[in-house]
Order: structure tokens, then sequence, then C-alpha cells
């Protein structure tokens, strides 16, 4: 019974360490504008392999925690491109971009200003 | 360490400003929560009081459909039918009957009275934004109450960016519409009217004994609420009224038929007005003012076979709180003065339960936290002194509670020692026990004038644990808890001496006290991806004295219907389209029946349900379901329905569902504002 016990434990602690190796943090910029495009973009980088995401509105930092043995970083982007929101290095193209809802639409200076925010991701990336 | 206060309503709530002001069941903040990440039940670390918030995301899982119905996904309270005629469900917290806890509506005290139970079917589920659930009795600002606990329900509110929100519901035989719109008059201004419709239209008679399963009903209840931001102040007021009317019994209703049918009919009327002001005032960052008032009017007219039941309520509630910070703003202080004035008429069992008084109360209440981050030692320690008027006769209550929580890294401790004194209504929080033709022996709640007005007294002591901390990346909490509530003075009902007959009695300053016991452990974990896991056990022992001497002699006997063991597992995936699936399963063991006239023990039970919902930004969202997919029926809750009128009619002792399996189906749509 002892003896199980011991192997039990290495068992969870050989797990747990190996784990260790393979989990990613890091941080990306993705351009956004409100509460529901937190909830867009988290939405959309959680991905399977994917155990933390947390988006800052004031930022435009996404934090990340994920298993690199499961998923990658190019995985989540091309996620978050989908779901339309524009990612530092990989604009959304037009079509992903029209799915966004009409009060989130992050590219236009309009709403942009009334959320108290510079220039775009996109216009940035084009200079 | 920079802190404000929000107005909660007129009543003044301090919430550290560090972080997320939206977990706190507030107004504006509650569009920012991410509903993905949201795990529905939170357990604040930084709230003294142990409370769980219940959030919206967590009210859609199980879809139906007023407020005693919420509960299914927690395991700390349970719903069960008050009896097999009137469709009326009453939950069970800490061991003890739903008319033990404090029920508030953005902390201003509603139902109690002639509303104690079928006050629950007042709320309808659409209306909620979120429940906060405390354990145990809270702070003296609402009461001498909330022996079990108070649910403090925050209904939708009018400063939103949804602009009208929309649900359909469809079960068996039973429908259900709200519709809620809101407008902004002015930036200061803003309003919402709230409209409820229930139906239940179709005679349903799934067991064939020739009784309904549930009975025929018309629910309407409108309500219209205001707010006013002003610079330094705020203000809501309201007005609801609700109309009830249930066609219970048997089958035949209605139909000319030669045999003498059993029925029950019960329509009431509720109005509601209530105001609440706040104020800054200069000189204290948390200087404030604050005013409620309530003023209900409701009319009762029902029979339960040949015994009718009637009433008539009318209640005014005032509560004035001035709050401000002592030396610092660790130390808070709370004092006030409140009036509960009221006149309750009801004509019950054959008898007159009339009672009217007045309670005027004056409170103080401290509180101190170390740190605003709620680490280290915190405590509030609250007292009140109430008078009760009724016209020839005064009394005193003295009300103490002291609260103490201390957190050391993922731990939090709480323990409280409370107590508690509660004025009952017979009526409203007995009216299950109508549906049977026992013959009561009110003993000494009677005198020839009628019955008394019956004083509860209690006192709680209670403890906790909650350890929250990442495990392999994810937030895993668990809990656990004990609560014990021991009556100095307690309503009993014993229906054990015969199956004829019930002794109720007010027992007092006992040796062998009424008690209920509670314990209860659980966790919740997202165990698989965007699968959340929710586990809990909880053991429950409610006593009381044998008032019939047939079970224990003069000792305590295990309440009736008490389930002792419980055990809850739920599972909730919220995949990224927008899809969700619930499963819920709740174990119920075997509860004690009367001893005489039923098999002494109900049969252990298991409650499994499932659902589905996809929600669509054109769409709206639409949700299936199957309730008690086991298809668990209580096959007898109509005793002795062949010969209503003779002694052995019993429809009072319900142990478990009465309907079997059920599918239903909804549709609910949130117009936002751009």
């Amino acid at each position: 019974m002892k003896q199980l016990r011991y192997i039990l434990f290495f068992l969870a602690m050989s797990t747990a360490m190996s784990a260790q190796n393979k989990i990613t943090s890091t941080s990306i910029e993705v351009d956004g504008l409100c509460g529901m495009c937190k909830e867009r973009i988290e939405n959309a980088a959680y991905i399977l392999g994917v155990k933390q995401v947390n988006w800052d509105k004031e930022t435009h930092q996404l934090d990340l925690v994920f298993r690199n043995d499961k998923v990658s970083k190019e995985k989540i982007i091309a996620s978050l491109n989908e779901a339309g929101h524009d990612v530092k290095g990989s604009i959304a193209s037009d079509e992903q971009y029209a799915n966004i809802h009409g009060c989130c639409r992050y590219r236009e200076g309009e709403l942009r200003a009334k959320h108290g925010l510079g220039d775009a991701l996109c216009t940035e990336e084009k200079k | 360490m920079s802190i404000r206060i929000i107005l909660l309503g007129l009543f003044p709530i301090i919430i550290w400003a560090q972080e997320d002001t939206s977990s706190i069941p507030l107004f504006e903040t509650l569009d920012e929560v991410s509903v993905d990440r949201d795990p529905g039940v939170t357990i604040s670390s930084k709230s003294i009081l142990s409370q769980e918030l219940i959030s919206e995301v967590e009210l859609r899982k199980a879809a139906c459909c007023d407020l005693s119905e919420s509960f299914e996904t927690n395991a700390s309270i349970s719903a069960s039918f008050t009896d097999a005629v009137t469709g009326t469900r009453q939950i069970k917290l800490l061991g003890l009957e739903g008319p033990y806890a404090l029920y508030t509506r953005g902390n201003l005290q509603t139902m109690g009275g002639l509303s104690s139970v079928l006050g629950m079917a007042l709320i309808p589920g659409a209306w909620i934004q979120s429940i906060q659930l405390t354990k145990g009795p809270g702070s003296v600002v609402n009461g001498a109450g909330a022996m079990s606990g108070q649910i403090n329900y925050e209904l939708r509110p009018s400063f939103t960016k949804q602009k009208a929100h929309f649900n359909l519901f469809a079960g068996p035989t039973r429908f259900e519409q709200n519709a809620i719109y809101t407008w902004r008059q002015s930036p200061r201004w803003s309003s919402n009217i709230m409209i409820h419709g229930r139906q239940q239209l179709f005679r349903w008679d799934n067991n064939n004994d020739g009784y309904l399963d549930a009975p025929l009903s018309q629910h309407v209840f409108v309500q219209n609420a205001w707010k006013h931001n002003g610079k330094n102040s705020e203000a809501q007021f309201g007005v609801k009224v609700s109309a009830i009317k249930n066609i219970g019994g048997s089958a035949l209703y209605g139909d000319p038929t030669l045999d003498s049918i059993w029925s029950h009919e019960l329509q009431t009327e509720r109005y509601e007005l209530w105001a609440k002001r706040g104020y800054f005032l200069e000189g204290g960052i948390n200087r404030s003012i604050g005013t409620q008032f309530s003023a209900t009017y409701q009319d009762l007219d029902g029979y339960f076979g040949n015994l009718s039941f009637t009433g008539k309520e009318q209640r005014l509630y005032g509560n004035l709180i001035f709050q401000d910070n002592l030396w610092d703003t660790r130390h808070t202080f709370k004092g006030g003065l409140d009036l509960n004035a009221f006149v309750i008429e009801q004509q019950l069992w054959n008898r007159d339960g009339s009672f009217s008084g007045m309670v005027a109360g004056a409170y103080g209440e401290y509180s101190f936290v170390t740190s605003p981050d709620g680490q280290g030692l915190s405590m509030i320690l609250g007292q009140r002194v109430d008078g009760l008027y009724t016209g020839n006769d005064g009394r005193f209550f003295y009300v103490p509670r002291l609260h103490v929580k201390y957190n050391i890294g993922p731990w939090v401790l709480r323990t409280q020692a409370s107590k508690s004194y509660r004025i009952a209504t017979l009526g409203g929080e007995y009216m299950g026990y109508m549906a049977n033709s026992r013959g009561f022996n009110f003993t000494n709640l009677e005198t020839t004038e009628g019955l008394n007005m019956p004083i509860e007294r209690s006192t709680t002591f209670g403890t906790g644990i909650t350890w929250t901390q990442d495990v392999f990346y994810k937030e895993l909490q668990w809990y656990a808890d004990v609560y014990l509530n021991t009556f100095d003075s307690k309503i009993i009902f014993d229906f054990d001496y015969s199956a004829d007959s019930a002794i109720v009695s007010l027992v007092q300053n006992t040796v062998n006290r009424p008690y209920a016991l509670s314990y209860q452990v659980g966790a919740q974990y997202e165990l698989i991806h965007r699968t959340m896991v929710k586990a809990a056990y909880r053991y429950q022992e409610a006593k009381q004295r044998d008032l019939s001497g047939v079970t224990i002699g003069n000792g305590l006997e295990d309440v009736i219907l008490n389930v002792p063991h419980l055990l809850y597992l739920g599972t909730s995936y919220s995949g990224p389209n927008g899809v969700g699936i619930e499963i819920n399963a709740t174990y119920n063991s075997s509860q004690r029946l009367p001893e005489i006239g039923y098999s002494k023990r109900s049969p252990a039970f298991t409650i499994l349900d499932f659902q589905i919902s996809k929600q669509d930004r054109k769409f709206g969202q639409l949700y299936v379901g199957l309730h008690n997919a086991l298809n668990i029926r209580q096959l007898d809750p109509v005793l002795g329905g062949d010969l209503p009128f003779e002694d052995r009619f019993d429809a009072s002792i319900v142990w478990g569902p009465i309907m079997g399996r059920r599918l239903y189906a909804g549709w609910r749509y949130d117009l936002r504002t751009e």
C-alpha cells in the first residue's frame, strides 16, 4: 500500500514536471474596442490546448498561457483573425473583419475616438 | 489603496476599486463580464459574509422559470413542492424551510407574510440578473430575520445597453412569456417595464390518480421601475402588480359529476410600491445617507376542498441608514432606524389567524478590514434592538451578530454567531398543509379568539473555509462549511399521531431544542477544456420535539421530508460557437415520512437534467432541455384520493417530483443599442 502511494506520488510529480516544460506564457497585441470585443477575442483565443487568456481593453495586450505541444501561437493568431480581429503582424482579411458586430468596428476612426484610442493596428502596419 | 463608494440603490456598499467591480451585481458594469470565462458561481474572498454570487450565466443553465427553480444547479439550496395540488415550490436552505430565509430585491426586503412561500412564484427567472446567496444570518441593516440566510436578487436594470429582452418558454402544458423594455429618458433618468405571463392551460394527469399533477394557472405580473443618477445622489423607485389564479385538485373540475370532487382554487393579487434614495455627504469619502421605503398590499382568496383560506396583508416598511468611516477607511460604521408596520388578516383551518403590529428598530454595525485586498483579518459586529407593539402589548428583542473572516494566501476562513427572530404567518408559510383532511390541534398557538401571532427565535453558528488556487493553470476552488441553527422558539407540525390528525405547537425554552445542522463540501474546476465541473456533498440533520410521543417519546425526532444526504454533480460545456451543454445530477437520499399511513421512509432518487443551447447574435439564444430524464415520480402524491372527504385524504406529503420526464424549449433575445 505504502509503495503504491509512492508510485502514485512520483507519477503525479512527473506529469506535473513534464507539463511545466510544455507551457508557454506570452503576450500579443490584438486590436479591439470594448467589452464585447474582449468577449470575442478571449473566446477566439481559447482553443484546445490554451490554458489561460486575458485581453486588456486599455493596453490591447492579450496574455496567453498554452501548451506548446498541443497548440502554437500561429494557430491562436489564425483563430483571432478568423473571428475578425487584427493581430500585430497578422491583419485579418476584409471578409473576416466583416463578421464584426456594428458597435465593435474597431478600424473606424470615429468609434476609436469615442473609446479614446489612437490609430488602428492595420493603418499602422500599412505605414 | 484607492477606494470608492458606489451606492447600490440606497444601500451604501464599499467596493475596493482595484479590480472587477463587475463581480458585484451593479447596474452598468455587467456588460463588461466575459461570458465564456464566467464560472457562473463566484464565492467572493473579499466579502466578510459567506456569499455566493450566482450570475446570469448560471441562471441560464437551468432555464426554468421562477426564483424557486433558479437553484437547480446549486447544492446549497433544494426546492420541493409544498403539496401535490397547488404547484407551489419552496426552497430549503441549511435544513430549514423557505420562510426562514430573508428575501431582498436590491437589498430591500420583499415577500414575507402571505407571500412567504407563494412569493417565489412571483419572481420570474427571466427578470433576474443575478442572485447573491448569503448563508447564515447577514447584516442587521436588513432586519432581524434571515435565520438560514439571505437571498438577494437583482432584477434587470434600467441603465443598460440592452434595449429590450424577450423570452418565450414552453414545457408540457406550460407556457411563459417575458418582455422587458428599457428606455433612457436623459443621461440622468432611465426606466424599464417588465411583463410576465404564464399559463397552464391543459389538464395534466400523467399518473392517472384523478388529480391534476400541476394546477391550471394564469399568472400576469407587470413592473415599472425608474432610476435617477444625480450628482451626489441616486434614486430608484418602482411599482409592481402581480395576479395569480390557480385551479388544482380533481381532474374532473368543472365537469357535472355525481360524485363530489375535491378541488383547490387560489386567487391572489399583490401590489408593491418602493423607493430608495442615497446621498453622498460632504466631509468624508465614505460618508453617505440612504433611505428605503416600501408599501405592500395583498389580497388572497382560496379553498382546499371544504376548507377555505382567505387573507389580506398591508405592510409599510421604512429604513434610514447612515454610513461613515471611523478614524480611517479600514473602519466603517453603519447606523440607522427602521420601521415595519403590518396588518395581516387570515382565515385558515376554520379559525381566525389575523394579527397586526409595528416593529421599530435601531441598529449599529461596525466593520473592520485589515487590507483592501481582503487579506488578513476582517470582521463585522452588528447589533440591533427592536420594539414590537401589537396594540395592547409591547416586547423588546436584542439581536447581536458577529462575523469574522481571515484570509491567508489562497485560504479564506469565516466564522459567525448570530441571534435572530421572526414573526411567522401561518397561512402564508404552511399553505401546503391545508391539502389534507387532518384535524388540526393548535395547542398553545390557539386561544378562544383564534390563532396567536407566533414569534420564532434562533441562534446560528456557522463556520466555513474556501481555498482558491490555480492548478495546472486553471482555477480550482473548493469549500467546506458547517452551520447550526438552534431554536429558542419554533413552530412545529407533528403528523405522526394518526393519519387524520396533526398537532401544531410553538415550542419554547425546552431542554430539547429544535435544531437544524448542515455540513457541505464542494469544488469547481475546468476539468476538460471549456468544461466546468462542479461537485458537492451535503449532509443535513433537522430535529424537532416529538409532540405526539409516537416516534421517540419526549425527545427529538427527525423532521419529516428532510433529505439527509445530497450529492450534486454538474458539468457545463460552453463551446466557441455559442453552444452550451449542461448535465446536472442530484442524488437525494431517503426522507422520513409520517409514521402512520405511509411507508416509513421515501425511496432515494436521482434527478438528471440535460440542456442544450445555442447563442447567435442575430437570432438570440435557443434552448432545449430534458428535466428529470430518469422519469422519477412519486406515484401516490394524493393519498385517499378516491374518497377525498373521508379521514384518509392527504396531499401534503410530497417527497419527490410529481411530473415525470419533461421536455422543454425556449428562446431569449437581447436587443442592444448600438
